[in-house]
């Protein structure tokens, strides 16, 4: 297996105008779950078509377990399973037949064919709902039966395109855990979202864009890190004299790792501190207000999440 | 290529409103049409003047009366306006064929005895259909044999080659005799062929365009498009669909209204050419809308159904009292209609194996065309 399962190099896609993906470069390691986070418009979904062979990109480089996007397209397929954005079935047919029907588009046959639909179906909970019409199932069973008909064929990398959108918490829930048992049992995944909490829940790396740029790429720490290197600390103590509060300023500025500190301007008897991130514990600050002989009534600390780091970066809210 | 049709065909009986409309719907129509219409043929078009001779060739007495009354009994049931009959002696017309060979007359109806009424035929669409359907109700009314004879010259061989088997017999004048293909023709039979030819139309224009339409807007296509089977099969399934449409309907329809009591061809062989040529013409009108659902937008039944139904009833499918002359001659409906006619009436193969021929033609053409284009173009 080469080093990295998927490499998207310089991709650019245009319609028309509009550049939905703009010179966008990142890579996916065997085994990974990775995040593909950005608002709604980033260019996930195109981003996502290109990459299944759906689209024709207009320029850059895209491989797939080695194989060339633009020369082997075929081979590339046949590594991917899709669970498209929209929910993607025949809404006549038996949940079953689904299942079947796009797994044998993978060249599944006979037994092989019937066990993976059963497997399957049981990987989504839908076991009992085989013989359904599709028609007859709940929003959050086709979201599942979605799922089911892109991993059936037991594919090496597995891109889901907002896989949650719509679905009720439970059923969420199950989604992400069986996002999970698939890269237990080897899979690689590229999972598309817009809603930060569950991103950060389940995968490994996460790649933010926006406009169709990439914004940042790493782990969650790596991503912080893009934003800030600072926390801040609060420490509230006893409302104490002028004098005693600002040789405490001037004392906590000392410190090691101490990047500022000022008194809140509304509540005196509150101290900020912005500290580096890696700071880990507390007890040089604390000392400080117990040789001051300062009572402490409440210390708060405030990492950044990925939340404000999509804020910081984009200057935009993920939500909107 | 054997799962696919599994696939294909499992999901036309899951729909119940496909299944519906290439099966019970037609059943109906010839049920409702057939039954309802067939001691009623009453034109609603209007068809001008038509100026036929009017013969009574019988020689019984009970018969020349019974014939002489046509023209009061026809009037009195309605199924004519009447008028300007004159009643010439024998001798002083010329021969009545050739009047109507060389276009003096639209035709000659000879009354020849026994409940026996031939229709001479000329070369004017409207009136043939006109009279034949006045015929058709005077015939139903009193229980009399009616037979059609035409004039046009392309049919005289096979006709007369019909004759050998002592079925026609040649009446010389470049007219011919035959019986209908040895069966007493009712507006079944009619109506077997035109809902057929209607199925053909409908079934093939919404089942190529709304096919590819369906699956272009349910996302099964991307699904189809992202797996590493070729562009080529995935396209060559929706010829598959037509197919299976087109014969589930055709199969239906052909024995629903053989059931009823409707007569095809005489012969094994006709029949089986009758079949494949409406085969052909039904995979080459959905291999056409196949490539008309690459591109629309909208539902294929909102936007496809009407120009077909138009077509439908400019071609005289829809009733046979529409027939507008040098228009609806050339509308393949009634094209293909008129072929089927004729093979199943006069036991003629030149027009049908002429639909055929025509219909492979242009399927080809279409599903090579509609190939390149789905290779192209981004479908989904
Ligand atoms: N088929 C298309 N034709 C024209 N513009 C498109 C098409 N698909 C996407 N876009 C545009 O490309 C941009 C990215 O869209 P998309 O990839 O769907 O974003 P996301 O999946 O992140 O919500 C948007 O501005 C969208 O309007
Ligand atoms: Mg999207």
């Amino acid at each position: 297996m080469p080093e990295e399962y998927v490499q998207v190099e310089h991709l650019v896609k245009r319609y028309g105008d509009v550049v939905a993906v703009d010179d966008l470069s990142f890579s996916v390691h065997p085994g990974e779950i990775f995040g593909f986070l950005g608002p709604n418009g980033a260019g996930k979904s195109t981003t996502i078509n290109v990459l299944v062979g759906l689209t024709k990109w207009n320029s850059g480089q895209i491989r797939v377990a080695g194989h060339d996007l633009a020369h082997e397209a075929k081979a590339v397929k046949a590594q991917i399973g899709l669970v498209p954005q929209e929910i993607a079935l025949y809404r006549n047919l038996p949940a079953k037949r689904n299942v079947e029907y796009f797994a044998s588009l993978y060249g599944l046959h006979g037994k092989a064919l019937k066990e993976a639909v059963a497997e399957a179906l049981a990987f989504v909970g839908l076991s009992e709902q085989a013989d359904r019409r599709v028609s007859k199932l709940s929003g959050g069973m086709q979201r599942r039966l979605n799922i089911a008909c892109g991993i059936a064929h037991h594919p090496k990398l597995i891109v889901m395109d907002e896989p949650t959108v719509g679905v009720d918490p439970q059923s969420r829930e199950h989604i992400l855990a069986g996002v999970k048992t698939l890269r237990e049992r080897g899979a690689t995944v590229i999972y598309t979202s817009h809603y930060m909490p569950e991103v950060q829940e389940i995968c490994d790396r996460i790649a933010i864009v926006d406009h169709g740029k990439l914004i940042g790429c790493g782990s969650e720490r790596e991503l912080l890190a893009l934003v800030t290197d600072q926390k801040r600390i609060r420490v509230e103590f006893a409302p104490a004299g002028e004098e005693a509060s600002a040789e405490l300023v001037k004392r906590v500025q000392l410190l090691p790792d101490i990047r500022t500190a000022a008194l809140d301007r509304e509540q005196p008897s509150l101290l900020n501190i912005d500290a580096q991130v890696d700071l880990a514990d507390y007890s040089s600050i604390l000392s400080v207000f117990i040789e001051l002989g300062l009572p402490i009534k409440q210390i708060t600390s405030e990492a950044p999440d990925l939340e404000t780091t999509f804020l910081a970066l984009t200057g935009r809210e993920l939500r909107s | 290529m054997w799962s696919l049709l599994k696939h294909v065909t499992r999901r036309l009986l899951a729909d119940r409103g496909a299944m519906f409309f290439i099966t019970l719907f037609p059943v109906l129509m010839v049920l409702i049409l057939g039954t309802s219409l067939s001691g009623l043929d009453r034109a609603e078009a209007p068809v001008g003047t038509i100026s036929a001779l009017y013969q009574v060739s019988a020689s019984d007495p009970a018969s020349a009366t019974a014939a002489r009354q046509f023209a009061v009994a026809a009037q009195k049931q309605g199924l004519a306006d009447l008028h300007d009959v004159k009643t010439l002696p024998p001798a002083a017309a010329a021969d009545p064929r050739a009047q109507v060979a060389d276009g003096s007359y639209a035709a000659l109806v000879d009354f020849q005895g026994q409940g026996r009424i031939a229709l001479y035929e000329g070369t004017d669409g409207t009136a043939n259909q006109t009279l034949e359907a006045i015929m058709h109700a005077y015939v139903n009314s009193y229980g009399a044999v009616s037979e059609v004879i035409a004039a046009d010259p392309g049919s005289a061989q096979s006709i007369v080659s019909k004759a050998d088997q002592g079925s026609a017999n040649d009446a010389g004048g470049g007219l011919v005799q035959t019986t209908l293909a040895g069966h007493s023709r009712s507006t079944m039979d009619y109506y077997a062929i035109t809902m057929l030819v209607m199925m053909l139309f409908m079934g093939g224009a919404i089942g190529g365009a709304n096919g590819l339409y369906a699956s272009r807007r349910n996302g099964t296509l991307r699904r189809a498009l992202a797996s590493p089977r070729s562009r080529l099969g995935i396209y060559g399934g929706y010829l598959l669909q037509v197919l299976v449409m087109n014969l589930v309907s055709l199969i239906v329809i052909m024995l629903f209204s053989l059931i009823f009591g409707a007569h095809y061809a005489a012969t094994v062989l006709d029949n089986i050419l009758l079949f494949v040529s409406f085969l052909a013409a039904g995979m080459a009108v959905g291999a056409i809308f196949i490539v008309v659902g690459l591109f629309i937008r909208v539902n294929p039944m909102a936007v496809v159904m009407a120009p077909i139904w138009v077509l439908l009833f400019l071609s005289g499918t829809m009733t046979q009292f529409i027939a507008i002359p040098g228009v609806t001659p050339y509308l393949p409906p009634a094209a293909i209609q008129n072929a089927a006619f004729r093979l199943t009436i006069f036991g003629e193969a030149g027009p049908s194996l002429v639909v055929l021929v025509v219909s492979l033609v242009i399927l080809v053409v279409a599903a090579l065309v509609g190939a390149l284009i789905f290779k192209r173009k981004q479908v989904a």
